[in-house]
Parts: structure tokens; sequence; C-alpha cells
């Protein structure tokens, strides 16, 4: 590479690096010195944070919501995958991403209508001789379980456009092969579909694990800062309601630390997966 | 070296313009004369700009500028107006003053927020006329006051009442027992502002004042009794009150899921326009308790951040803000209750008869530099009590361990007097 070219690619990389750490890696160092700054005790802000009850339903329901959440949408996701790879059907496929393709806030006000009290579930259940359910009822399992079910609707879409993609790059003389060898259905699945699917999933994993932790506006708009309180309402409900920025910030910093330690673990294990499989070198 | 050969074309010529004709440099030079003469001075002179950082939602906006601009007119100054929330607009006015500049000159904040922004706003003493203090109850100039000093002007004052569905609640509960009789007759249909925020106290304390309690001193026994009703009421609330904001709450009691609940004016408007009051909707009176009757002032107040760029003419239209008819002008643009009681007869006077029966009890929740970690723990205190079954008793005792002392009622001296008007200690 000729030095001029060298230099150009220096300046390249070196304008967008800079303005990230303008945009983003100063504000964020500038929060995380927020909670440290002020009256009392450095990590006063922290100490109060870790002693306050919501802020343990809130953990408890950060990691939970994306279990529950993933789970579905991964189930969900592969089974569509599987029926537009296998049946293409263009039409079904659009059927299946307009979830994602609606802008959040509409599909959660949609959401909302469904499962109030007096909402169109409710309404249908009543009408079918059922007893109306609380769906979001504040600090309820089936709130928490609600709020997982609508998360996953919005974000299955994503999944099985991952998925199927890794599907569709699976060479179909695999299959031949192994049926001429009298492998049975649930045999393909297992030694060829699921093993070459390893880097796709784990991909998935990884993008919507991050994105899952990071959950807001469902929680906020379904159930309320405080119905079913998650990290960032939590941090939200600090900053708009209570007016601590610096314990806003301290849950804010708790929250990411707990996404990259997690991220990192997930991302660790996803290239170990993926490296047992032979498909990373 | 042979010379360059001469260009026939005049340079003028040569960059593809005309020759200025005779007639051309007379327009020119007529044009450059015209912008000497006083009147191209005049308009050519930038107008003032005024910016107000107001608590507006969106659609409000543009009403709340049609309203500015007989001002604008007459003083020729432009309005910029900067609609936020009431927690942004103190932060911004808090990293103006630790910046020694800014460019917000007017800035509005809830009664809530007073004692936390006095410290960065200028003085207003002169502002309180006695055309101004009749626009307003007194309480609302006694929360503005400190010291001695006025450092902001009630801008759109308001106070809570009571809101219930005219057909199914019939005659509305005029005392504590009414309600608690109506609550167990029909449970989830009676709703409180639970969420945890400062909405929380403003449902708490008429019912603290209306038992003789007081905000600043837990160990009064007007907090027993008031939480003790609150336990009493809890097992018969609608459960999302956990969650109930203005909002939420006002459209759980359109959708039929609330009968009764307490909020403040814009919510008969916001029914209103919807067709739903006064048809279905009124408003009433706040239950009276064992020690009377009591409401909570809310709203907005105005003030100058010490680091604003223009505070003569931001005084100007405080002062502007303060007369009767930017008042009655103000209320009807944005359709606000605002300052003055609706012509009896009118539509308004059914739709606001309840606030308009509350105007005498109106109190101001205290204006202290840290009233929001007092009513953070009075709200931790009352969502115990009412989500999580504790005792009242206990729920005051936690209260009290934790209040600092600076959040206390003074024990005697001309601040308790000024806190007894206010916060509702014992009279």
């Amino acid at each position: 590479m000729s030095r001029s070219a060298a230099r150009l690619r220096l300046v390249f990389t070196a304008v967008p690096l800079l303005l990230m750490g303008l945009v983003l890696l100063v504000p964020a160092l500038a929060g995380l010195l927020i909670p440290l700054t002020g009256r009392g005790h450095a990590f006063r802000a922290y100490r109060a944070v870790l002693a306050d009850p919501m802020f343990g339903a809130a953990l408890r329901n950060n990691l939970l919501i994306p279990l529950l959440s993933l789970g579905i949408e991964f189930a969900g996701g592969f089974a569509l995958a599987l029926f537009v790879t296998w049946r293409r059907s263009p039409l079904v496929e659009i059927a299946v991403v307009v979830p994602f393709a609606l802008p959040e806030i509409v599909l959660l006000a949609l959401a909302r209508f469904i499962f109030l009290p007096r909402g169109y579930l409710n309404g249908a259940l009543l009408a079918a001789g059922g007893v109306p359910v609380d769906w979001l009822r504040p600090g309820s399992w089936l709130a928490l379980l609600t709020v997982s079910v609508v998360d996953a609707w919005h974000v299955t879409p994503v999944v099985m456009l991952i998925l199927a993609a890794g599907l569709r790059s699976i060479p179909a003389e695999l299959y031949e092969a192994a049926l001429l060898d009298g492998a049975g259905r649930l045999s393909l699945f297992r030694h060829i579909t699921l093993p070459l699917m390893a880097p796709a999933l784990a991909s998935a994993l990884l993008l919507r694990g991050f994105d899952a932790m990071r959950i807001f506006s469902t929680v906020l708009v379904l159930a309320g800062a405080e119905g079913t309180p998650v990290l960032s309402t939590y941090a939200y409900q600090l900053w708009s309601d209570q007016l601590a920025p610096g314990r806003a910030m301290a849950a804010a910093s708790l929250l990411g630390l707990l996404v990259t330690v997690l991220g990192l673990a997930g991302l660790g294990l996803g290239r170990r997966l993926s490296r047992q499989r032979g498909s990373l070198p | 070296m042979k010379a360059p050969t001469q260009s026939p074309l005049k340079p003028r010529q040569c960059i593809g313009l005309p020759a200025p004709r005779p007639a051309s440099l007379l327009l020119a030079a007529v044009l450059l004369l015209s912008l000497g003469t006083p009147a191209c001075r005049f308009e050519a002179k930038p107008r003032k700009r005024l910016t107000l950082a107001l608590a507006l939602f969106p659609g409000e906006s543009s009403r709340y500028r049609r309203f500015l601009e007989d001002f604008e007119r007459d003083r020729h100054v432009e309005i910029l107006i900067v609609a936020e929330t009431y927690a942004d607009i103190l932060y911004t006015v808090r990293a103006e003053a630790a910046a020694g500049r800014g460019v917000v000159d007017v800035a509005e904040l809830d009664l809530a927020l007073l004692g936390a922004a006095r410290g960065g706003m200028r003085r207003l003493d002169g502002l309180e006329t006695a055309q101004a203090q009749a626009l307003f109850p007194p309480a609302a100039w006694q929360a503005a006051r400190r010291r001695g000093h006025l450092y902001f002007v009630p801008g759109r004052l308001m106070w809570q009442a009571m809101i219930y569905n005219r057909l199914e609640v019939g005659r509305p509960p005029g005392t504590w027992e009414e309600l608690a009789r109506f609550a167990r007759a029909h449970p989830g249909k009676v709703a409180l502002k639970a969420a945890r925020y400062d909405g929380l106290v403003c449902d708490l304390l008429p019912f603290l004042w209306g038992a003789g309690g007081s905000l600043r001193n837990p160990y009064a026994p007007g907090d027993y009794t008031a939480l003790s009703f609150l336990a009493q009421l809890a097992p018969f609330l609608n459960p999302y009150s956990a969650v109930f904001r203005e909002m939420p709450i006002l459209e759980a009691q359109m959708r039929g899921e609330v009968w009764i609940h307490f909020n403040w004016p814009f919510a008969m408007s916001y029914l209103a326009s919807k067709g739903l009051a006064p048809r279905f909707a009124l408003s009433a009176p706040i239950p009276r308790g064992p020690a009377g009757r009591a409401t909570v002032l809310g709203g907005g107040y105005l003030g100058i951040p010490k680091s604003a760029p223009h505070p003569r003419l931001a005084r100007a239209f405080l002062r502007y803000l303060l007369s009767a008819s930017a008042q009655r002008r103000l209320s009807r643009t944005l359709g606000w209750y605002g300052s003055l009681a609706p012509e009896a007869g009118s539509t308004d006077a059914a739709l606001y008869a309840g606030f308009v029966a509350m105007a005498p009890y109106v109190r101001a929740r205290p204006t202290i530099r840290n009233y929001l970690p007092l009513s953070e723990r009075w709200q931790d205190a009352v969502r115990a009590v009412l989500f999580a079954g504790q005792s009242p008793q206990a729920a005051l005792n936690e209260l009290g361990q934790t209040t600092a002392a600076s959040q206390l009622a003074p024990a005697a001296g001309p601040e308790r007097a000024a806190e007894a008007a206010g916060d509702g200690l014992p009279r």
C-alpha cells in the first residue's frame, strides 16, 4: 500500500472514530461521573439505588423478561423460518414481517388496547362466555408474561429473517445425501440443520440478547414504570419523576454493566460454539 | 517572446457580465440610498427575542403562541416558546446557572420544584400588586415567597377536585365515610394517582390535611388518621392505581374502569373535548375529613433565571401576564380553568363546579429546598401502606426516621406560621 493510500485510510478511520468519541464516549464518561459527584459519600447514589426495593424488582425483571422474550421469539422465529424456507410463500413472509415494519409506538399502542382491562382481548373473552383477565395488573407475573409476549411479537420477524438466511445457506446436497443414507426427519434436523445453523443462531441470539436487555418502551407503555419495572424504566423514573440524576445515572450504569458482562459472556459462548462446529476460524 | 494580444472585449464582458447601462446604474444608486433611510434602518434593527421555557403539551404551544401575539406586537418583541417538561426546565435552569449565562428569560416550574429552583432565580419584588393578588388564592402567593421576597409569580394555577361518573355514582360522596362506603360497595371503581411521583402526594395531601396532618411532621396524629383511612380504602381501590398518573387515570375513567378519582381542571376540558362531560362526567368537592376539607394547589409558576439575557423585558412580560384581562384570555385560549371562576350558568360553570367549590380550601405544598426527597419518602410510605400491606404506624415510623431535620417543620417562629398557612400544620 502506498504512503498516500495509508494516510487516506488513517483519515477515513480517524474521522468517524473522533465523531463517535465526541457523541458517544464523552457523554457516556461524563454520565458515569454524575453519580460520583455531589454531596456526601462518593458512592452514595449507588448505595441508595441498591437499597431501593424497586431496584431489586427491576433487576429481576430485567433478567426474566429477556429470557422469556428470547425463548418465545426463538421458538417462533425458528418455526417461521423453517416454514418460509420449505414452503416459499411471499404472502406469509410479508405477513410475518409486518409487526417489525410497524413503528414501535403504533404496535405498543395497539397491544395496550388489546390487553387493557376493557381491551379487545377481554371483550373477546367475554363474548365467548369467558371471564376477563387482568393481563397487565401491576406487579403480577401475568403482566411480566404479557410484556414478554408483546416484546417477542415485535421482534420475532428479525429473528426469523436471520434464521431463514441461515437455513437457505445450507446446501441441499447434504440433505439429499443423508436421505439416501436413510436418515429420518429428526436426524436431518439434529445432525445437519441445527449444527449448520449455529452461526446464524449465535448471531441472532447476540443481537437480540443485547437488545432485549435494554427493553424500555414496551414496559413503559404497557405496564407503567412501576407496574413491571426494569432497569431502564427505573432509571427514567428516577430522572424524570424524582429529579435525581445521580441515582438515575447509577441505575443506568448498572444496566450498562449488566449488558456488557452478559453480552461479552454471550459473545464468548457464541464464538466457542461456532469454533466447535468449525464455522469460524 | 511574443507580447500577449489585447482582447477586444472589455473586462466585464470577459466574465460574461453585460456592460452597465445608465438606467441600471441609476436604479442601483436609488437602492443603495434607500438602505440609508430611517424607515429601512428601523426595519433592519433586530427585534429582541424573549425565550420562554414552558411546560406545554405540543398541541398547546400553538395556542399559547396565539395568546402571546398582543404582547409581541405591543412591545415589538419576538417570543420563542421552548416546550419542555417541568423536570427538563429545572435541569436547564440549573445548567445555565452553573454556566453563568443562558438563553432562557422566563422559566415555568411546578410548585413542587420552586424550592429546588429558587437559588437560581431573580427576585420579583414589586410584581405582587393588589390587582395581581386578587387573581390568585393567598396560598398561591405564599408559596412563591421566601423570607419576605417574591421569587416566582403564579402563571396558570389550578387545584384538584373529585371527578366522578354521574351516571354510575349519582350523588358524589361528600365525606370520608361516604367515600369508604362507596369504595366497599363498588370495588375497583375508586382510584388514586399512586404511581411513584409527586402526583401521589397531591392525592395524599387532601386526606392528610383533611385529618389535620402535615407533610413536614410525620408524628402528627392527623398523619396516622389519614394513612389509616387510605389503608381502609386500599383493598377496594382500582389495582391499576399503582401505576396511575394524570392521563392514564383519566383514560381509565373514560373507558368506565374508574368511576371516582381526583384530578386537575384540565381533566374536565379533556373530557368535554371528547364529548364525555358534562354528559357523563362531572366534578365535585373532595370529601370532607374529620378536620375539614382541603385541596392541593398545583400548576405552573413563572420565574426569571439569574442568567436571563433580557431580565427587564421578562419582568414586563410577567407584569402583563398578571392582569385580569391577560389571565382571562389565557384561560380562554388554552382551555384552562385558570385563575378566574367561570361565569355562573355557563357550560364551564357546570364542568368546573367542583373546582369552584374547592377554591376556599386551597393549600400549597411546602416550597422548601429539599421538598423532592421529602415527597419521595411520603410516596414510598403511602405505596407501602396501599400496595404492600404495611401498617400505617410502621410506615410513619420509617418515614420519621429517614426524614432529615431540614425537611421537618420548624418548631416556632414566623417560618412555622408560614408553614401552617401552606402545608397545613394545625392552625
